[in-house]
């Protein structure tokens, strides 16, 4: 044991001790703690600075009335907020962010920053005056003109112009979020002339025309009453998709480093120096177990950040700490599973341009849980989900998907499944270590898959 | 086992078609440094792979220090014949790296690892990668990554291919001071005058038939010098029409003739004839090279044509045509 354990330092100071993987491994959780942190700034909902006066061109005066109101600078900001809370919400990240703040009593003036807004109306000129309106845009002496009427062109003379939809001219310049804005503004104040038109109250029109979402409780088998987090919906997709993809991404780079490592040692023919000190068995144990350790620091870096951005996006709730055993339980079984299949390959072949053709099928296999995700995060026990969770490579792609989703999984099949999975997860490694014994000294052309299994009855 | 640090008995290995190594039967002595001759191709690595435990023989019996080699690894020092390093690997890392695995670690290895290198003349190369380093520079690590655990049996696998002649001798020196500190040495080489220089056994093997197996003392004995060199005074005379001269071959542009004396002849008559027959700077009995011996000894045992052809595959180093 203890020679596996040197060779096993080895692996993981070859491996993890050099700047392509620090880079890869700690820069990059860094460079994404770095690009959420900046994520406010580089999306800011808040406008850049907006200041000027729009011109209202109106004969009848009644979108006058409601744009004073509907321009009035607070109302602006409640709009700005609003808008951003119903995005925010649909995507489903940032509701509880956004109810954090409230909590406070920041509002969401803590995440949509005030902003240099100044807009005045100017209601005093008629529609002879359009022209000369347009040419004072174009100069930059008005943000915007808003018009109720077909201009001259289609008229024949100012009092025969025809009543329309409300008309916006703004520069064509003009940034893209103040555009959007002063659209919102107008089709605002539309709004509320027609409400006010039509003899009712506005703000009971608007209220009505927006229901309240109801309030989603989940209530456990214990009885306990749990407020389902809306903007948790999405994320309660994305976990156990997550989770998979962590041990898909953990255990495949890390036995991938074992498969180069590997063929490393026969292109530089140092395998036969090595076995020398030690038995084949024990070099591929300790290249297994270094590696193992080389997945442990960059899945353990990863599921850090998960679990750093969940706790402070409030969200912590979306995982149970029993996920986090079935993440281990299901992650050493995958791992040892692809690290066996890795070791098998690398110890076959002399250069890695030669383990292509034999990590074909293995790669088909190892894609299959990606393209499982959706029918099984849909139906976590149907039949798909049901069969494929005994499928010994599959199990705990599978698993992880099921066991995370939320939905109760039968507790026979997670024991069964954990006990059909170690049980193949031992039979791969004592395969691996047939094949290993015998590819690690085979020089020349590299082997067929058929021959590989018939390197497993050698003495 | 006695003895003997290593016994074979009725070993054979067939690869395919090739039969590499057949029935053979070997003792290296403990103590010894035993020299494992044969042309390329012979089965001396095949040989000592199987003794290694790295590749197992078809039929036979191998017993390494009383045991295998597997259960043995830390009492052998093996430098194999495919040998290599960690390219991006430190040569202390390496070093230190293999002297665990050989279960030599503890607080004076950092010191032991420094030695070997002041001792191999390379103290420079301790932080270096291997990759810096030239192709002898390597072969001496590589030789040091085999011993440095302090083995009491050494094995090494063509130990001097690639080495100029000075680190050749400093490897030599090497040799023999491991095997004066008490330790089994057996080492193969294609190149026999090499062996000449420090073993005192010799295996030499054919085509996977051990063919000889003796002593430097009883090589004398059994294969009595009949080569003489003649330097004239007056340039090259044809002495082969004199009575028991096999062959006589003028050396070069010198003045130096070679000849070779028949099984059937004495050696002192002919020289009495050859000194009788003009004027003579100098005359030697020249003892037989391991070369002429494995010559002498593939003739007797598998008639001329073999004999040629492993003459012919020791001068080139790799084997020519079956026989």
């Amino acid at each position: 044991m203890h020679k596996t354990l040197v060779v096993a330092w080895r692996e993981f100071k070859a491996t993890a001790m050099t700047k392509a993987f620090i880079f890869g491994a700690v820069m990059v959780p860094v460079l994404m703690i770095g690009l959420a942190a900046l994520g406010p700034v580089l999306f800011n909902p808040t406008p850049p600075p907006l200041t000027g006066t729009v011109a209202i061109v109106d004969p009848g005066g009644k979108l006058t009335e409601a744009a004073k109101i509907e321009f009035q600078p607070e109302n602006i900001r409640k709009r700005i907020e609003r808008s951003f809370r119903e995005q925010a919400e649909q995507v489903g990240d940032m509701s509880s962010l956004s109810e954090k703040a409230g909590a406070r009593g920041e509002g969401l003036s803590s995440i949509v920053r005030p902003f240099d807004l100044a807009l005045s109306l100017d209601s005093s000129l008629g529609p002879a005056d359009l022209e000369s309106l347009k040419f004072k845009l174009r100069e930059g002496g008005l943000v915007a003109i808003v018009t109720t009427f077909e201009g001259p062109a289609e008229g024949s003379q100012t009092d025969g112009a025809k009543a329309t939809p409300a008309r916006l001219y703004v520069p064509s310049n003009m940034n893209p979020k103040h555009t959007g804005l002063i659209e919102d503004l107008v089709q605002a104040s539309i709004g509320r002339a027609k409400i006010a038109e039509a003899g009712l109250e506005v703000e009971t029109v608007r209220s009505l025309a927006r229901p309240p979402n109801p309030t989603t409780i989940r209530i456990s088998r214990e009885g306990e009453e749990k407020p389902e987090n809306t903007g948790a919906k999405v994320f309660k997709m994305i976990v156990p998709m997550a989770f998979m993809m962590l041990i898909w991404i953990g255990a495949f780079v890390s036995a991938n480093y074992l498969l180069t490592t590997t063929i490393e040692e026969k292109s530089n023919k140092v395998m036969e120096v090595l076995l020398s000190a030690v038995s084949p068995m024990q070099l591929m144990g300790g290249k297994i177990i270094g590696q193992a350790m080389v997945g442990m620091v960059m899945v353990g870096m990863y599921l850090a950040l998960g679990l750093a951005a969940l706790t402070g996006l409030a969200l912590m709730d979306l995982i149970e700490w029993v996920d986090l055993v079935y993440f281990a339980v299901f992650y050493v079984m995958a791992y040892f599973m692809i690290a066996s299949i890795m070791a098998a390959i690398g110890s076959a072949v002399n250069e890695l341009r030669e383990a292509q053709s034999l990590m074909t099928p293995a790669m088909v296999l190892l894609m299959i849980p990606l393209m499982l995700w959706l029918p099984i995060s849909d139906s976590p026990n149907g039949m798909l989900a049901t069969v494929t969770s005994f499928i010994p490579p599959l199990i705990p792609f599978v698993m992880v998907l099921r066991l995370t989703g939320g939905e109760p999984i039968a507790t026979w099949q997670i024991v069964a499944s954990i006990l059909v999975g170690y049980a193949s997860m031992l039979g791969m490694i004592w395969m691996a270590a047939k094949i290993f014994r015998v590819g690690v000294l085979m020089y020349g052309k590299p082997p067929s898959p058929v021959e590989l299994l018939r390197w497993l009855r050698y003495r | 086992m006695g003895d003997s640090s290593i016994s074979i008995r009725g070993v054979s290995k067939t690869f395919g078609t090739t039969r590499a190594v057949r029935d053979l039967d070997l003792d290296v002595p403990r103590g010894s440094i035993c020299g494992f001759l044969g042309p390329n191709g012979a089965g001396k690595s095949t040989t000592i792979r199987m003794i290694m435990s790295i590749i197992y023989p078809d039929a036979g019996r191998i017993e390494v220090l009383g045991g295998n080699a597997l259960s043995n690894k830390d009492r052998i020092g093996y430098l194999p014949e495919e040998r290599g390093l960690y390219r991006k690997m430190r040569v202390g890392d390496f070093l230190d790296y293999m002297a665990r695995l050989k279960g030599a670690g503890g607080p004076g290895l950092a010191k032991r690892v420094r030695d070997w290198l002041d001792r191999v003349e390379l103290p420079q190369v301790l932080r270096k990668r291997c990759q810096e380093l030239s192709k002898g520079m390597q072969q001496k690590i590589q030789v040091l990554a085999a011993i440095i655990h302090e083995p009491e049996l050494i094995i090494l696998d063509e130990p001097f291919s690639g080495l100029d002649p000075v680190n050749a001798e400093l490897l030599n020196h090497l040799i023999k001071q491991q095997n004066e500190q008490g330790r089994t040495i057996i080492f193969s080489t294609h190149v026999l005058h090499q062996a000449e220089q420090i073993c005192d056994r010799f295996f030499l093997i054919n085509r996977g038939v051990k063919v000889l197996d003796a002593t430097l003392e009883e090589i004398g004995v059994r294969f009595d010098p009949r080569t003489v060199l003649v330097e004239t005074l007056n340039g090259a005379v044809d002495f082969s029409s004199i009575r028991g001269v096999r062959s006589s071959r003028p050396m070069g542009s010198s003045r130096s003739v070679e000849i070779e004396i028949d099984e059937r002849s004495e050696p002192q008559q002919v020289i009495k004839q050859i000194v009788a027959t003009c004027d003579i700077r100098s005359i030697e009995l020249r003892r037989l090279s391991m070369e002429e011996v494995f010559v002498r000894v593939v003739r007797s045992d598998l008639g001329e044509r073999a004999a040629q052809v492993a003459k012919e595959e020791l001068s080139h180093g790799t084997p020519v045509k079956a026989v």
